[in-house]
Order: structure tokens, then C-alpha cells, then sequence
């Protein structure tokens, strides 16, 4: 049992599925939910995978140099960004329409 | 070293079962509120697996950022909101299927060409190096190198693109308090003008 | 420059149970983690015990008053009754509240609380985990217990306990940004985020002082920044009695309201010994650079009582704050630290910069 774990450590492959798992699922959510939070969620898990992907590049390709790293942050930046914009956004809909439903903000007046 | 070896197996399959079952809550949970603890179990975990695959200083910016940053304002913007009074977000079925093709559509593409590229990583290195390095030092000179490997150009923008988030989210936030003010004015029809 | 005695040498908890583990000796590594462990909740229960009894005995004999007296000499075993009582009370969650969440959010702020706690270097020898990340990973982990508060406050179902909680969030996220600029500091001097290295470094003078006038400021931003950041009087607005009943643990009772409870005591303690180790030298005796015969004294006093004894002077501190100034309005919060210690802390880690950028500081390191 201790052998076998320790001589089969997860190779590209498996990183590799777990993170596009992890961005499949993000992309569900980001389709599937008709609240704005909800859809900014699955935003999040998206972006996130993404910057796994690139640490794991990183290590495989590069492992001295901290490339996909400064990659990871800049995403990680960014996604704090959108999330202070989209939520500021979020605050001014549920002012105008009483509701942060993304089927009924279908319309660019109120 | 056997057993740091196993440990560090038995840790990448513990966190990734964990991952996706919070990761698969996270977009099926009704109530939006523990879909935003969910959220913040998954970020947490990736953290995990930045440690795992050597990267300490990005696992601390991932936490300091995503869990107390970011989901600690998901939560705010959801009690503000009244969100977890939204009892509709329930999505239909043709909602949910349309989804659910297009999140299978897009993980099959993924595999299909991880397996049609494997060979391509395998001179690489077949497993990813788990070495732990001090990754603080190094990152903090590749983001202000300005020689050909430098960050230093999209540092500088990433700054001014959250100067210009900063002063969005005030702009988007006084907006409400102009509207406000200039709303009695368009309904006045007793001139209330107490501007 | 008289070398001092600087082979401090430090040997965390982890690292012992990591070197056990490659030895393949399982039985010592389980040893070490069972200390570590029951080591953790003594500590935790302790340290409660005492705090609150010195809150009560320091908050009467500041208004003249004598404080618990009856149960034990002058009281002493007051807080074991008190928290018996507490254990023993029936555990109640409300009608429509959120089960799930009411039930997690205390063990959030605890945890966050405890997280902090293992990376705190006691002393040479007692420390439970050492990360080279120190000091990013405390700021990132404080953010959970605004998280529990958050959660804790929106599961109860009540109009004040939201109030609260939402006050709380927005305090904590406030004041964060301040204490995070004035631990900077401290980063900039030392060169590392690793928090035994930082007291390490302060083997020749506290960084307080030896970093010219920045550090004294930055000291004084950390503290009061913290000090909202933990929710204490005079910014205690998060749980103001005469307005929000209790705040965010207005419905918390038995167990629950203990971990919240325990949680904000142990965040005292935290603030106070992340204040000493890294301003005021940790467990580093004080020395002063070139007087050796006065070094050596010093160094007769164990590490341990060092660190014990700075950071009780700084939970002595906090609690004097509590009866001494009046309890801010929100507004006037949100001026002192967006107007005031915002912009202070950010010129003052510019100059901060400019002075290790030009080696101006007290007893430079060879």
C-alpha cells in the first residue's frame, strides 16, 4: 500500500484532469444559475482552475524560474477586480430592480 | 522519504476528491449563502495544492486574497442583497441540461487533447516537482525586472487597472445617492425641491 | 560590533515530527503530534481561564471595584465556574436559522484564531510549525475569523445579530489594510516574512527602535489597528450593547457562544504576541548593541519569560484601552482609519523604504 502511493505520484495527467474538472464544473455554474452571485461564482472556479494550470506548468516545464506563478497572481488580481466591479454592479441592480435575478435584468432601462 | 513521498500522493487525491465534491456543491447548492462557503473550501483546498506543488508564497496570496478577500465580500454583497430570499434560483431543466452539455463539452475537448498531447509533457518530466522552494524572493524580482523576463510592464498596469476598480467601485456606489437625489425632482409635482 | 549571541538555534514542533517521519519513526512522529496537539488545547483552555479573570480583576480595580471574589482566593477560580456554567447550558439554535452555517461559524473564528496561534514563536525551543511565509500567512488566515463573524451573524435569523456582523465585516476589512502596512514595515527591515528569522534579527535591538521613528508609528498603527481588528472597546461597535443587545452572537448560547467567546480571548492574546514578536524582539532578550556585559545579564532571563512577559504587558495594554477611551460611532471608525491611519501607514512605509533603502537605522546587521 505505502509503496504503491509513494511510487505512483499523480503525474501531468491527473493535475491536468482535476483542473479542467474543476473548470467544467465553474462553467455549469456560470450557465446554469440565474442569480448574478451565483454566476460570478462559477466565474471564480473557472479563473481558479485556470491559475492552477498555470503553477502546474510551471513546476513541469520550468521548475527553477516562477513564470506561471506571476501568471497566477496577475489572474488572482484580477479576479478580485472583476469580483469588487461585479458586486458593485450587483448592489446598484438590486437597488433599481429589488432583485439580482440575471433572467430579469434583460433590459438596458429600468 | 517513503513516506513523505506517499503522503504527498494520498494528499493530491484527498484534495482533489474534496475540491470537486465542494466545487459541485458550490454550483448546485439552492441556498446562495453556503455556495459561498463551498466557494471558499475549494479556493482553500487549491491553496493546498499550491503547497503540493511548491509554491508557499502564492498559497498564502491565494488565502489572504480569495478567503478573505474576495468571498468574505461575496458574503457581504449576498446579505445586501437579500440574495437567499431569491427561493426561485431554481433553474429550469432546459437550463440546467443546456449547462450541463456545455460544461461535459468543454472537460471531453480538455481530455481528448491532454491525451492527444501526453507524449509531448512526458520529456518534461512525467511528474510535476514537488520541491519546495522559496518562491517569495524570486517572484518578488520577477515582477520588478525590467529585463526581457521581467514583469515589471503588466505589474504596473495590473496596478492601474485596480486604481481604476477602486475608484469604479466608488463611482458605481455614489451613483445611487445622485439618482436618489435627483429622483424627488423628476416626480415632483408639489415642487419639493429640498436639494 | 560585539557579536552577540546569536545562534539561537530554533526547532519547531513540525520540524522534529518531519525529521521523525523521514526517519521512519511513526511512533515519535505520532508522539510529537499528540503533544503538539494536547500541548494546543491546554494552552488554548489556560489561557482563556486566565484572560478572563484578568479582564474581570483588571476592569474592577480600574473602577475601584474588587471583581469576582467569592469563588476561590480573591476569585481565582471564578472563570472555571463561569465556563462549567457555560459548558453545561442548553445549546439553542433558532427556528429559521440556517443550522449548517449557525453550527460552523463559531469553529471559524476559533480556528482562525488557533491557526495564527501555532506559528507563533514562544521561544527557541517552543514553537509548533515555522513557515517561511509567516507573515502573509497570519494576515491571510485572520481573514476567516471575518468569515465566521460574517456567517455566525446572517445564520441567526436576527435583525441586530446582522447588523453586527455586517459592522464587524466591514471593521475588519477596514482595519486589515492598516495592519497589514505596519507589519510591512517590520518586512522590509528584517528582509524575511519568516517569523523566527524576524526575531532573530532583532537580536541587536527590537526593531521598534531600531527602525528610526517608523517603527515606533508603525507599532502604534499595529496596535490600535488590531485592537478594532479583534473587535474591543472603543471599536467594539460590532457587539455594542446599548445598540445591538450582543451583536453577532446575540443568539448563540452553551458551547457555541464559549467558541466565540474563547475565540476573541485567544485573538487578544495573538494580537499581543504578534505585536512583541515582531516590534518588540519576540522571545530576543533586550540588548543593547555593544554594552556585552549588560547583554549577557539579559540573556540570564529565559525566552520564554520574555515573550511571556512582553505579551502580557500588551494584553494589559488592550485591557486598559477598554476603560479608558469611549466607544467610536461607525462613522467616526470609518474616518480614523480610511482618513487618519490609512494614509499615515502608507507614508510611513514609504519612508520605512527609504530608510533600509539607504541603510539609516539603529546597529546595522554585519
Amino acid at each position: 500500500m505505502l509503496e504503491v502511493l509513494a511510487s505512483n505520484p499523480p503525474g501531468v495527467f491527473h493535475w491536468l484532469v482535476l483542473s479542467s474538472l474543476l473548470f467544467s464544473i465553474g462553467v455549469y455554474g456560470m450557465l446554469s444559475r440565474r442569480n448574478a452571485i451565483g454566476v460570478l461564482m462559477g466565474v471564480e472556479l473557472a479563473l481558479n482552475s485556470g491559475a492552477l494550470n498555470f503553477v502546474l506548468f510551471n513546476r513541469l516545464l520550468a521548475p527553477a524560474t516562477v513564470d506561471g506563478e506571476v501568471m497566477s497572481i496577475f489572474i488572482v488580481t484580477v479576479a478580485a477586480a472583476e469580483a469588487v466591479v461585479g458586486m458593485a454592479i450587483f448592489v446598484l441592480l438590486f437597488k433599481q430592480m429589488k432583485t439580482v435575478d440575471m433572467t430579469q435584468a434583460s433590459q438596458m432601462r429600468h | 522519504m517513503i513516506w513523505s513521498k506517499a503522503t504527498g500522493t494520498l494528499l493530491f487525491y484527498l484534495f482533489a476528491v474534496v475540491s470537486v465534491a465542494l466545487a459541485i456543491a458550490t454550483v448546485s447548492s439552492r441556498r446562495i449563502l453556503r455556495a459561498a462557503v463551498y466557494l471558499m473550501g475549494v479556493l482553500a483546498v487549491t491553496a493546498g495544492f499550491y503547497l503540493l506543488l511548491g509554491a508557499p508564497f502564492l498559497a498564502g496570496v491565494q488565502i489572504l486574497v480569495y478567503v478573505g478577500g474576495i468571498v468574505v465580500l461575496i458574503v457581504y454583497v449576498v446579505m445586501l442583497t437579500r440574495s437567499s430570499d431569491l427561493a426561485e434560483d431554481k433553474p429550469s431543466a432546459a437550463r440546467k441540461s443546456t449547462a450541463l452539455l456545455a460544461a461535459l463539452a468543454s472537460f471531453v475537448l480538455a481530455v481528448t487533447v491532454f491525451k492527444s498531447s501526453e507524449s509531448a509533457f512526458r520529456g518534461a518530466g512525467s511528474q510535476a516537482a514537488t520541491m519546495l522552494i522559496d518562491d517569495t524572493a524570486m517572484i518578488g524580482r520577477a515582477l520588478l525586472d525590467r529585463g526581457p523576463r521581467g514583469y515589471v510592464l503588466p505589474f504596473e498596469l495590473v496596478s492601474l487597472l485596480l486604481l481604476a476598480v477602486v475608484i469604479g467601485g466608488i463611482t458605481l456606489a455614489r451613483k445611487i445617492q445622485v439618482d436618489q437625489s435627483a429622483a424627488p425632482k423628476e416626480s415632483s409635482d408639489g415642487g419639493v425641491a429640498n436639494a | 560590533m560585539v557579536n552577540l549571541q546569536t545562534s539561537w538555534e530554533v526547532r519547531t514542533l513540525s520540524q522534529r515530527a518531519s525529521e521523525a517521519l523521514a526517519g521512519g519513526q511513526l511512533g515519535l512522529t505520532t508522539g510529537y503530534l499528540f503533544a503538539g496537539l494536547a500541548g494546543l488545547a491546554v494552552f488554548l483552555a489556560a489561557m482563556a481561564l486566565v484572560l478572563v479573570y484578568a479582564e474581570r480583576k483588571i476592569a474592577a480595580h480600574f473602577q475601584c471595584r474588587l471583581g469576582p471574589m467569592r469563588v476561590g482566593w480573591h476569585g481565582i477560580l471564578q472563570s472555571v465556574a463561569d465556563s462549567l456554567k457555560l459548558l453545561l447550558k442548553e445549546d439553542i439554535v433558532p427556528t429559521d436559522a440556517d443550522r449548517f452555517l449557525h453550527v460552523l461559524a463559531p469553529f471559524m473564528s476559533l480556528l482562525a484564531a488557533i491557526l495564527v496561534l501555532v506559528m507563533l514563536p514562544m521561544s527557541p525551543a517552543l514553537q509548533v510549525a515555522d513557515v517561511n511565509i509567516g507573515v502573509l500567512y497570519v494576515t491571510a488566515v485572520s481573514g476567516l475569523g471575518a468569515l465566521g463573524i460574517l456567517l455566525g451573524g446572517w445564520s441567526s435569523n436576527n435583525k441586530w445579530s446582522l447588523l453586527g456582523a455586517m459592522r464587524a465585516g466591514a471593521q475588519i476589512i477596514s482595519y486589515e489594510v492598516s495592519a497589514t502596512l505596519s507589519l510591512l514595515v517590520v518586512v522590509l527591515f528584517s528582509g524575511t516574512l519568516q517569523l523566527s528569522k524576524i526575531v532573530q534579527s532583532q537580536a541587536d535591538g527590537w526593531w521598534i527602535w531600531r527602525a528610526p521613528g517608523v517603527g515606533l508609528l508603525a507599532f502604534a498603527i499595529y496596535l490600535i489597528a488590531s485592537v478594532a481588528e479583534i473587535n474591543r472597546t472603543p471599536f467594539d461597535i460590532s457587539e455594542g450593547e446599548s445598540e445591538l443587545t450582543a451583536g453577532f452572537h446575540t443568539e448563540y448560547s452553551g458551547m457555541r457562544f464559549a467558541f466565540f467567546f474563547l475565540a476573541e480571548f485567544i485573538n487578544m492574546f495573538v494580537v499581543s504576541a504578534l505585536a512583541a514578536t515582531l516590534f518588540l524582539g519576540g522571545w530576543m532578550p533586550f540588548h543593547i548593541g555593544g554594552l556585552a556585559t549588560f547583554n549577557a545579564a539579559m540573556d540570564l532571563i529565559p525566552p520564554g519569560a520574555w515573550f511571556a512577559a512582553k505579551s502580557a504587558f500588551l494584553i494589559f495594554v488592550i485591557m486598559w484601552f477598554r476603560w479608558t477611551f469611549p466607544r467610536l460611532r461607525i462613522d467616526q471608525l470609518m474616518r480614523l482609519e480610511w482618513k487618519i491611519l490609512l494614509p499615515i501607514g502608507f507614508v510611513n512605509l514609504f519612508l520605512a523604504a527609504m530608510a533600509v533603502l539607504f541603510g539609516f537605522y539603529f546597529f546595522p546587521v554585519q
